[in-house]
Order: C-alpha cells, then sequence, then structure tokens
C-alpha cells in the first residue's frame, strides 16, 4: 500500500478515536451522575437521558470526517486512490481539529452535563437550563467539525 | 478523570437527598402544631415516615430522630467514596457512649438507656468492651479511654471524663479529617465551642483547668484565658479581629439578655450552616456528602427543639427563638 494512503487511514482512524474517546468518557461520567439520581428517584431517568446525549455528539461528528476520508481513499468501492504522501498528510491534518477537539470537548461537555442532572436532581423545572450549559460547549465542537469537513473537501485527489 | 469519576454518582444522589431535608415551610407547619402528636404527624409525612412505622407517640421522638440519622448513615456510607470519612463523623457517637459508659462505670450505675447506636461499634459490643476493661478497643479510642482514667483517679471527678475525651475526640477527628472542607468546619466548631467555654467559666467563676480548651482552633488559647480573667466589657473586643466577631458580639448581648447561652449556641449553629453551605457550589468532591450529613444532624436538633417545646408546652415564639435556619 503506497505511503498517502496509509496517512490517510491514520487521519480517519485518529478522527474517530480520539472524538469517540472523548464523547465515551463525557457519556460515561453523565452516566453516573444519572444513576445517581434516578436512584433515589427514577422519574429522573427521561431527564438524565437528555443530558446524558448531549457529549455523545463529538463521536458522531468524528465518526462522520473519518467515513468521508475513508470513502475519499476509495476504501468504499470503485478501487483505491492513488494518493501521494502530500496529499495523505492533508488528509490527516485535516481530521485533526474534530479528532482533539472533540475528545476535549466531550470530556469538558460530560462535566458540565453532569453537573447539569445535580442541578435537575435539586431543582426539575430547571431541565432547559442545564441543557444550555452543556450545549455552550458543543458550540466549540460545532466550529472543529466544519473545519475538518472544508479541509476534507479542498484536499483534491 | 479521577476526582470527577469518583464523586458524579455520590454528589448527584446527595443532591436528590437534599431535597427531602425539612424545607423552612415544614419547620413552621410543625411549630404551628397544636401538639406534639399533630408536629409527628408533619414530620410524617416527610422522608422520615419510612423509620416512623408504629411511633406515633409524641414523647417517642427520640427514637425516631436516633433511627433516621441511623438510616441516613447506613444509606450515605453504602455509597459514598469515601466511606472512612462517613465513619469518621460516625467515630463522634463512639465518643459519646464511652464517655456515658465510663461515668456509669464509675458511678456503679446502669445508664444503657443514653447509649446511641450511631457509632461505628455497636453500643453491646462497646459495653463487653467496658466489661473487660477497653482492652479491644482501637488504639485511637484506648488512649482517649486510657488518658480519661488516669485523669478521673487522680482527680475523682466525673467531669473530668467529659473533657479529656472531649479533647481526644476533637484531636482524633482533626487529625483524621484529611479533606480541607471538613477540618475547616472542625477549626469552627472547636473556635466557637472554646468560646462557649470561655463565656460559661466566666459565668460560673470556677477556675480555669487545662482540659478546658480544645486543640486544633484558630483562636490562640491564651486571647481564650484572658478573655476569661478580665472583666465582661473587655470579652468582646477580644475577638474583634477573628471571624467570629459578629457571633461573639450577638452572643454576648443575648447572654445579657435572655441569662442563658442557648441564643449563641444558636448563632453558632447559623455560624456553622453558612460555612457548610459552600459545598452546594462543589460539583465533584466529597464536600457535599459532608455538608448533607452534618445539615441531617442539624435537622434532627431542630425537630428535637419543636418536640420538646411541644410536650412542655411552650409557646410557638419561645421555640422559634431557639431555632437556626435550614440548609436547604
Amino acid at each position: 500500500m503506497e505511503m498517502g494512503l496509509v496517512l490517510g487511514l491514520l487521519g480517519a482512524g485518529l478522527a474517530v478515536l480520539l472524538a469517540g474517546t472523548g464523547s465515551a468518557i463525557g457519556v460515561g461520567l453523565t452516566g453516573q451522575a444519572a444513576s445517581g439520581a434516578v436512584s433515589e428517584d427514577p422519574d429522573m431517568f427521561a431527564k438524565s437521558l437528555i443530558l446524558q446525549i448531549i457529549p455523545g455528539t463529538q463521536g458522531i461528528y468524528g465518526f462522520l470526517i473519518g467515513f468521508l476520508t475513508i470513502q475519499r481513499l476509495g476504501f468504499l468501492g470503485g478501487g483505491l486512490a492513488s494518493i501521494s504522501v502530500e496529499t495523505g498528510l492533508s488528509l490527516l491534518m485535516a481530521c485533526l481539529p474534530i479528532g482533539l477537539v472533540g475528545l476535549t470537548s466531550a470530556i469538558a461537555q460530560g462535566k458540565v452535563a453532569a453537573t447539569g442532572v445535580s442541578l435537575v436532581a435539586k431543582r426539575p423545572e430547571e431541565l432547559a437550563k442545564a441543557m444550555i450549559f452543556a450545549v455552550m460547549v458543543e458550540f466549540y465542537a460545532i466550529l472543529a467539525f466544519l473545519v475538518s469537513f472544508l479541509m476534507l473537501q479542498g484536499v483534491t485527489i | 478523570m479521577g476526582q470527577e469519576g469518583k464523586y458524579a454518582y455520590a454528589v448527584t444522589r446527595i443532591r436528590v437527598l437534599e431535597t427531602r431535608l425539612l424545607d423552612r415551610g415544614k419547620i413552621d407547619r410543625m411549630l404551628d402544631a397544636r401538639d406534639a402528636a399533630s408536629a409527628l404527624r408533619v414530620l410524617s409525612e416527610t422522608e422520615y415516615a419510612e423509620v416512623m412505622g408504629e411511633l406515633v407517640e409524641g414523647e417517642r421522638y427520640e427514637e425516631i430522630l436516633g433511627a433516621e440519622l441511623k438510616r441516613v448513615y447506613q444509606v450515605v456510607g453504602s455509597f459514598s467514596p469515601d466511606p472512612d470519612l462517613v465513619d469518621l463523623l460516625r467515630s463522634r457517637y463512639d465518643f459519646q457512649n464511652l464517655k456515658v459508659l465510663l461515668k456509669a462505670g464509675h458511678l456503679g450505675i446502669d445508664r444503657d438507656d443514653l447509649l446511641v447506636d450511631l457509632g461505628c461499634i455497636p453500643p453491646d459490643r462497646l459495653k463487653d468492651m467496658a466489661a473487660g476493661d477497653f482492652s479491644d478497643l482501637p488504639p485511637a479510642y484506648r488512649q482517649v479511654v486510657a488518658e480519661a482514667q488516669e485523669e478521673f483517679s487522680s482527680t475523682g471527678d466525673p467531669q473530668i471524663i467529659d473533657l479529656v475525651i472531649d479533647r481526644g475526640m476533637y484531636e482524633y477527628l482533626y487529625t483524621n479529617a484529611r479533606v480541607d472542607f471538613l477540618r475547616g468546619y472542625l477549626r469552627r466548631l472547636i473556635d466557637l465551642t472554646n468560646i462557649k467555654t470561655a463565656m460559661r467559666l466566666k459565668r460560673s467563676r470556677a477556675g480555669v483547668i487545662r482540659w478546658a480548651f480544645l486543640p486544633h482552633g484558630s483562636v490562640d488559647p491564651r486571647l481564650l484565658l484572658e478573655a476569661v480573667r478580665e472583666p465582661w466589657d473587655a470579652f468582646g473586643p477580644k475577638f474583634a479581629t477573628t471571624d467570629y466577631a459578629a457571633v461573639v458580639e450577638e452572643g454576648l448581648r443575648q447572654l445579657e439578655a435572655a441569662g442563658t447561652l442557648a441564643g449563641y449556641e444558636c448563632l453558632v449553629d447559623e455560624y456553622l450552616l453558612t460555612y457548610l453551605r459552600q459545598a452546594k457550589y462543589v460539583a465533584f468532591g466529597p464536600e457535599p456528602i459532608l455538608a448533607y450529613l452534618l445539615a441531617k444532624e442539624l435537622e434532627g436538633r431542630l425537630v428535637r427543639l419543636i418536640m420538646v417545646g411541644k410536650i412542655n408546652n411552650l409557646p410557638k415564639e419561645t421555640i422559634k427563638e431557639r431555632l437556626c435556619d435550614v440548609y436547604a
């Protein structure tokens, strides 16, 4: 296999791996907090679940960028593309924003969402505010996703 | 992940439990109750219902409070990431039981009714240990007991047992409280207790003994001694530069007006409550767990004051004067 292809694959892998890890940690942390709330008050389930989903989006963004990269490399049918080392490196670079920002923002968002569960446990009527706090972190994950997407589109194969 | 992963579950669970603490409305309804039985009926609408069961006579409030605290300690102990800190708070009841056993032993009477089943060591087991010269006690406890016995045998004064055990207890609590929040709480409690002791000593004009003041406070013991020796006018200003200036000033005013320390004690509870409320801003950490347990104990004291007042048919205003605020 050509070196360019390997570099492209590395990028796709990192996008999925880093953003996915971040989301797993974030969703896991919120899940723990949610269990604490539900163990005392089963009615908390639905509200906690909404908050638990929020740190999961980074993993989806990482997956999308990884998927698009694999597609451009030609792994999904139509034969492998012929890719130079420069192009491979460009693809790798394009994958990094969502990979790294996905990792850090999902962990940060998990902490906010977990405290959000505490907030809702104390004041069940304030779910909207707890969600807004968590969604503020989402903004940066979306920016990173957009840049990764645009960079990916900009690389000509 | 460390701190967050460790506390996410426990703190959220505590937040739900906090919503079940008695709020001002419930306290006021208990105050408004016609008699002790109706006050207990208000209590039976809260989480106390779980332990109340058949206990509906107003006079048996003490059993209800004991059972409720025991339940809370068991529940929180089961999910707290720091079971040692929960045990540390429970150890206070061990020391309390040891005091009862030592004094009853020396006076040759049986006061098992005063033993509380809230400590780390069941009261029955403590009793067996007392019969066997306390040699089975954990070393930290044994040292305190030995000191108390020694002091008692040289003075013959049963009160010295209380003083020595209290001292030993705070020493034990402070050295084992590895969390800054708990140390801060203990330091404030120690300081305010020492100031109360100074007020009491000054009122009774008794000689100051070296056991009187507790260790690990931030107020210099020399300052406390000076406050006891100098006239009342100089008492308040002695503490003007400490954090407790307002509490002492208001406490002295109430002492002068009412002639009892009840007002000061109420102010102390309020002060400590304000400190505990800081835990509300801690998202991941042991603070909310400790604050909840201490708030629950304070709540028990409020209920006790109300019940005692209702049983003795005190007017609502008299009871209310002695009640401090609630945590929630």
